[in-house]
């Protein structure tokens, strides 16, 4: 009831004409306590619309009332019930707030604008105010507001108006389910909501207003067959519009565009100058076509000729997309045509496309295939389309044209400046035929059985990038996309016996050199990228072996061992990560420590070491994963200098190596007291035999990690990071059952100490640990920190008290600041 | 007409998330990426369905520019880059790229202890996002591509914060993320040159201030640190990771010094480190005082200032703590801060923002008793001040840049809505510069005259120079002057030449077109006496022209009208025909007119 009292008084505040919202998140969040209670579905407490009510009376009173836009949208929440808005509609307040906002003064601020949309969205959740707002034209105001100065009054505009759409055609479906023609509840056939005499009053209001602003002509006489022949295109604002209602029902928006005839006119955006409405009439064709837009024949053969037809009207371009979007929802029908229009930039800039090829298109499209500018665009849209093709599982044969493509921009260096090279010599397209290359790679898309082939072409591709690599002058972005198709690529390669390939023995020379190269240049960025595809190299092969002598073989492994003193913190991680990966090879990791002439012990140490000392987070973070995986392979005597920094480690600043080393602790412990049928923990009792007493005692490592994770948890829980604290908790929530037992073991006697293996003092130490791990409350500390600190995102009302309190101060001009 | 559209997704009369999108010659740029605090959820990051509905923003837009390290201007752009999709430039300053990635670590850690890590960028994101970065230096033009360069100019406010000046053909426009006109102890005044852009757009987070003296405001601020430990009382002062941090930390060393106190300073562990590496690195960023000293001693080795351990919080005796977050909603500050609060005797001083909902926004409203996470409720008994340190322009510094760079126009942008009303007009009464202030989501259009590069020929140049001056004199340079030209084009190159050297290059040839009239008048005598008659007409009324008479009855005006009487002696009507080149048109004319009213006897 306080919240009540408080958001009345705030309501009162918001009243006043002089009183301004302090902060430029209060008026959403003042929404959000509505909209959170006043879902449609939930019942609703009187007080609250009575409130509103009491409110919005004395806001019409009202000649110059402030925060018009709150108002009106809290109006929306609460006539989003169908009670709510009958009793706003008893008291005449939805026109009545409406007029005000209509206001000259008040219409004229987007925000008023927006606000009124908005809260009309938030109403047309139910029929009575669906209808009530089709009754009040605001069909006709949507359409006008398209082209709104403010984008987000268009597209709040656009979303009523969807919505409403959406409910004019489902109302009209459920009628047309009980009326319909085969008189059964079934869904009616997409059929009956073509013809013009079932429609609902929304359905003809919203079509008719379509038809009369395009003239396409009398919904029954007209097919589209005439209407093909129309020049007129729609603009972008309805494209967006029939996008927006796409979002919530494609079906109805299919069925709104086949009522109103719109087919040829979004057809003919295909053609519009304004670039966003030809890509907006794309978008929208192929999301109608898993919905039932080749259903009909003549949209079919509309459509299926559209991507010929632009490309020789010289819009490549939007044929291009097109095409992609027809081949992926018909993938099951071959479509040659269109894979050699999608291919076609790619074709030319690459070489392998005869002037006829793209002559045949026209002598538009003719003019912008040898001019660079357009041809780059062109190009970069061309590969998208590829590799959203091969992404989808589409086979497009690219692979040699890629290659070429690959060939020409690495004779860039010979600076013969044709068509291809301009196209290639811009870091935007390069890096776009990279990904696409990579995309290939990975995808393995060809079909060819010949294996050696396959590892040819791939090898080929590998020299192509490794020479891009070569280059000096190459930039940052290039050479770590550069670096990351080498790694997909030689993934490929090394899965299929390279010694054996003819071309395999030089290109492996050049590439360990590059890399060696690589690992040492002056771009963090580059380094780390280098390091990073090593790392992965023995993964993304099936044949780890040959991969690891080929590292070997290049000291690779050596480098990047050497890469965790590097000076960038990004970097160091990426090393310890990378050498991580490498030592999961025991032939690598063997010649490694001997080059290296180094043992296991001290690399641990040079871990551990970077764990205790480097100022950055992110090489710690990668030290604990390292020695986390390290662990379970070490000697003990590692593993107990692991545990001992590791016990350290907890107090880092970071929280996440914290939570890193949690999760170790937690991995240790389980691991350590795994099931065993008899517990291999348990402390001799005198009674047992000899052989018994091996079997059953304490190890002096195993008390360690117990006493260890007790000084942990203890730590972590008190921490001041929720997720470090919420984590212990859990942890302790997990093992105390455990810890418990053993210590309720020892304590009552059931297992004696036995001197010499187990010091007692440890054991005391682990009763006293243990005992005040019981006195955490792990409930309520889960419960605190599985709430945000954010007090809002846990109780909306809580901006109430913001709000009363910032009034209070007086205002001393206090400026609002960045941050 | 060209024009240069204008769309703020954020930052448009707020302070936020700031996000512009400027279009111009067909080059679409994101200006600032940045997120608000203010917000857990989507909301926090700007609206980038208006660029694309949906799929990736590399076709849409051809860079990004980050003008400074301040999370309302880069806190969205890992979300952007790699979450929505953009895999083009993102152009920053070298400092600013160095150190975003620390502060956006510093907003992952924020955002997870608010549990809003759904839908959020991870440690990977922000490092792969860094790599698609290319660092700009300053007054360097950058090509991005054949038609849109960018420049950037040193800003202040923060360490490598600058503003930037978009160039596509004859378009520009500069933007000025934050700035500030003043220098401070670590960093110099903001600057640009005469560059004269279309459009300026420019924050206006003073709009209406014109600041006290910042030395006022250190002296306050040191007064009341000195004053609440010489009480043996702890100071907190929350900061974020980087930034404003190192203003006080070299006030509060500088003053130590001079007072020679032994009460301990610390700064969380790790961020020290950090700072000071930076700020080292990158010391050529700095102010000239700083770059003098650094010779000598290193402004950033700080002697008093230490490392804190957080088991340092229950030690008795009086401190002063640097300490994150800055807001005092999660972490180290906020756990200081519930230990120290019930005591009279200590203080916190927030020396930046707090968004709504925070413990340092309800306790600078004023509030005493908190409760917190764990329903457990404390009594705010420390002093809370707010001293801001924060290096915005304020409106003198606005006014001051404006006429530093001459806008044509000007927009207003990351302010409050009330006070950028007040600037906008005091600009307009100042300058005449037309101003805006859109809305997040309104779309702004300027208009701007297209300037089209036409080659002159020095013959022309010559000619023209020469006949506008006297004997002896050089044209002035000040007035305006007509040229008469021909406008040739070949392909896509436009020339201006001397008509003659026109046709000469276009292989034509001059042809003359004359008109010939004859008018019927009425006058008796002879043929001989009217064309004298005539003669003395047309010489008393055309005074400024050549007027003769030549040896067959002829009479010529300018050298190229002619007049010929004809007819027979004794009828009064008599033939007179006129004949004019197109270029006297006007005197034909004339000529014509006044014959057809008849010539009077005398």
């Amino acid at each position: 009831m306080l919240e009540f009292t408080k958001l009345n008084k705030v309501l009162d505040l918001l009243l006043d004409p002089n009183f301004v919202l302090k902060d430029d998140t209060f008026e959403q969040k003042i929404l959000d306590i509505f909209l959170k209670k006043c879902n449609p579905g939930q019942t609703q407490g009187e007080e609250i619309p009575k409130m509103v009510v009491r409110c919005l009376q004395s806001l019409v009173k009202m000649e110059t009332p402030a925060n018009i836009g709150l108002f009106t949208q809290i109006m929306g929440c609460i006539g989003a019930t169908d009670t709510g808005f009958r009793a706003l509609m008893e008291h005449g307040l939805v026109g009545g707030t409406l007029k005000i906002a209509h206001q000259a003064d008040a219409w004229n601020e987007p925000s008023t604008r927006y606000a009124v949309f908005h809260a009309l969205a938030i109403m047309a959740n139910h029929s009575n105010a669906c209808r009530w707002i089709l009754e009040q034209g605001y069909v006709e105001l949507c359409f006008n507001s398209f082209q709104d100065g403010s984008v987000f009054v268009a597209s709040a505009a656009r979303r009523l108006l969807s919505q409403l759409t959406q409910w004019s055609y489902q109302k009209q479906s459920t009628h047309q389910v009980t009326q319909g023609a085969n008189g059964l509840g079934d869904t009616p056939h997409r059929e009956e909501y073509t013809i013009g005499n079932h429609f609902s009053d929304g359905q003809k209001t919203i079509c008719n207003f379509i038809k009369e602003n395009f003239a396409v002509g009398n919904l029954h006489n007209n097919s589209e067959k005439e209407l093909s022949n129309t020049n007129s295109h729609l603009p972008l604002h309805y494209l967006v519009f029939l996008e927006t209602l796409c979002d919530k029902s494609p079906v109805t928006c299919l069925s709104l565009i086949k009522d109103c005839c719109l087919l040829p006119l979004v057809c003919q955006s295909l053609r519009s100058r304004d670039r966003p409405a030809s890509l907006g009439a794309v978008r929208l064709l192929s999301r109608l076509m898993p919905v039932g837009l080749f259903d009909d024949a003549d949209s079919n053969s509309l459509i299926l000729n559209e991507p010929k037809q632009l490309m020789c009207e010289g819009n490549p371009h939007v044929a291009i997309k097109l095409c992609e979007a027809i081949v992926i929802n018909k993938r099951d029908e071959p479509f040659p045509d269109l894979l050699q229009i999608n291919l076609l930039p790619v074709l030319v800039v690459s070489g392998r496309s005869p002037p006829e090829d793209v002559a045949q298109y026209g002598p538009q499209t003719h003019l912008l295939m040898t001019n660079h500018t357009a041809l780059s665009k062109l190009f970069c849209a061309s590969l998208q389309v590829l590799q959203n093709l091969l992404q989808q599982g589409i086979t497009v044969d690219c692979f040699e044209a890629l290659v070429s493509c690959l060939q020409e921009a690495v004779s860039l260096q010979s600076q013969v400046s044709t068509t291809g090279h301009l196209v290639l010599s811009t870091d935007r397209v390069m890096v776009s035929l990279l990904k696409t290359v990579k995309t290939c790679c990975c995808q393995s898309y060809l079909q060819d059985n010949d294996v050696s082939k396959f590892s040819c072409g791939q090898i080929e591709i590998a020299s192509h990038l490794t020479k891009l690599l070569e280059d000096t002058t190459s930039s940052v972005t290039v050479a770590v996309t550069c670096l990351q198709c080498l790694s997909c690529c030689l993934g490929s390669v090394f899965s299929v016996y390279p010694g054996q390939l003819p071309c395999w023995a030089e290109f492996s020379e050049r590439l360990g050199h590059l890399l060696q190269r690589l690992l040492c240049d002056m771009r963090w960025e580059v380094r780390d990228s280098a390091l990073e595809m090593i790392g992965q190299l023995p993964n993304h092969s099936t044949d780890p072996c040959s991969v690891c002598s080929w590292i070997t073989q290049h000291d690779l492994h050596v480098l990047t061992w050497s890469s965790i003193k590097d000076g960038e913190s990004y970097v160091r991680a990426s090393g310890l990560r990378a050498v991580s990966s490498l030592s999961a090879h025991h032939v690598l990791w063997e010649d490694l420590l001997a080059k290296s002439n180094l043992q296991m012990d001290a690399v641990v140490q040079d871990v551990l070491s970077l764990l205790e000392t480097d100022s950055e987070a992110f090489p710690r973070r990668a030290a604990v994963q390292v020695l986390s995986s390290w662990y379970s392979i070490a000697p003990e005597t590692t593993q107990a200098v692991i545990l001992v920094s590791m016990t350290t480690a907890i107090k880092d600043f970071d929280w996440e190596v914290q939570v890193l080393v949690l999760a170790f602790w937690e991995s240790v412990f389980t691991k350590c007291f795994q099931n065993v049928d008899t517990p291999a923990y348990a402390v001799v009792a005198p009674s047992q035999s000899k052989q018994r007493k091996r079997e059953f005692s304490l190890e002096a490592r195993e008390l360690d990690i117990m006493n260890r994770c007790c000084e942990i948890l203890l730590f972590a829980v008190k921490d001041c990071d929720r997720k470090v604290c919420e984590k212990a908790a859990k942890m302790i929530a997990e093992i105390m059952p455990e810890l418990q037992s053993k210590c309720q073991n020892i304590a009552d006697g059931t297992y004696s100490v036995v001197e010499g293996e187990c010091k007692k003092d440890k054991v005391n130490c682990l009763m006293e640990s243990v005992k005040e791990l019981r006195t955490v409350d792990v409930p309520e500390i889960l419960h605190e920190k599985s709430q945000s600190s954010d007090g809002y995102a846990e109780n909306p009302f809580s901006i109430l008290d913001d709000i009363l309190a910032s009034c209070e101060e007086p205002d001393e001009g206090a400026v609002i600041d960045c941050y | 007409m060209a024009e240069i559209k204008v769309v703020p997704l954020g930052a448009g009369q707020d302070v936020g998330r700031s996000c512009i999108i400027v279009s111009l010659g067909g080059k679409n740029v994101m200006l600032d990426c940045g997120m608000h605090m203010g917000y857990n959820d989507d909301r926090r990051f700007p609206d980038f369905t208006y660029i694309n509905r949906s799929g990736t923003l590399t076709e849409y837009l051809d860079c990004v520019i980050i003008s400074h390290f301040h999370l309302d201007h880069c806190g969205a752009l890992p979300y952007m880059s790699e979450m929505v999709g953009f895999d083009g430039p993102i152009y920053m300053t070298q400092p600013t790229k160095a150190i975003c990635p620390i502060l956006l670590e510093d907003y992952r850690k924020i955002t997870v202890d608010r549990k809003g890590e759904q839908n959020f960028f991870t440690s990977e994101m922000i490092k792969n996002c860094m790599k698609k970065v290319v660092p700009v230096n300053l007054h360097q033009t950058v090509q991005v591509d054949d038609e849109l360069e960018i420049k950037a100019y040193y800003a202040g406010h923060v360490l490598g914060a600058a503003m930037f000046r978009i160039t596509v053909g004859s378009q520009s426009v500069v933007y000025t993320g934050d700035y500030n006109m003043t220098p401070d102890r670590h960093l110099g005044a903001a600057w640009i040159d005469k560059c004269r852009p279309d459009l300026l757009i420019t924050e206006s987070t003073y709009a209406t201030t014109i600041r006290d003296s910042k030395r006022c405001r250190e002296r306050d601020f040191l007064k009341k640190v000195h004053d609440c430990v010489d009480k043996g009382g702890k100071v907190l002062i929350p900061v974020f990771a980087l930034g404003r941090a190192q203003e006080l930390c070299i006030l509060l060393e500088t003053y130590w010094d001079r007072m020679n106190l032994k009460v301990p300073i610390y700064f969380s562990l790790g961020l020290t480190e950090k700072a000071n590496h930076y700020y080292k690195l990158f010391i050529t960023w700095t102010n000239q005082k700083i770059r003098k000293t650094f010779v000598q001693r290193n402004m950033f080795e700080f002697k008093h200032i230490k490392a804190f351990d957080r088991s340092y919080i229950d030690n008795p005796g009086a401190m002063v703590v640097f300490a994150t977050p800055g807001m005092l909603h999660a972490g180290l500050s906020l756990q200081i801060f519930k230990k120290w609060c019930t005591s009279e005797n200590n203080m916190v001083i927030m020396p930046g923002y707090c968004v709504a909902g925070t413990v340092g926004h309800k306790i600078l409203n004023g509030v005493r008793r908190l409760e917190l996470e764990n329903r457990q409720t404390v009594d705010v008994k420390l002093s809370v001040q707010y001293m801001s340190f924060s290096a915005h322009a304020d409106a003198k510094g606005i006014m001051q840049l404006i006429q530093q760079c001459e806008p044509k126009n000007v927009m207003l942008v990351h302010g409050e809505a009330g006070k950028m009303e007040f600037l906008k007009k005091k600009i307009f009464q100042e300058f005449g510069t037309e101003c805006t202030m859109p809305a997040n989501g309104e779309t702004v259009t300027i208009a701007t005259s297209a300037d089209i590069p036409v080659e002159a020929s020095v013959n022309l140049l010559k000619r023209e120079m020469s006949s506008g001056a006297g004997e002896g004199r050089s044209p002035d340079p000040k007035k305006p002057k007509l040229m008469h030209a021909a406008l040739v084009m070949q392909g896509a190159e436009m020339q201006l030449l001397d008509a003659d050297q026109a046709m000469n290059e276009l292989g034509l040839e001059e042809h003359q077109l004359r008109f010939t009239s004859t008018v019927v008048i009425e006058y008796p005598g002879e043929v001989e006496q009217t064309v004298d008659r005539i003669y003395q007409y047309v010489k008393g009324k055309l005074k400024d022209f050549p007027v003769q008479m030549s040896a067959d009855q002829s009479i010529t005006v300018a050298d190229s009208v002619l007049i010929k009487v004809s007819g027979d002696d004794d009828e009064a009507e008599k033939g007179v025909l006129v004949s004019w080149s197109y270029q006297d048109e006007d005197i034909g004319s004339y000529l014509l007119k006044l014959l057809k009213m008849g010539i009077p006897s005398t």
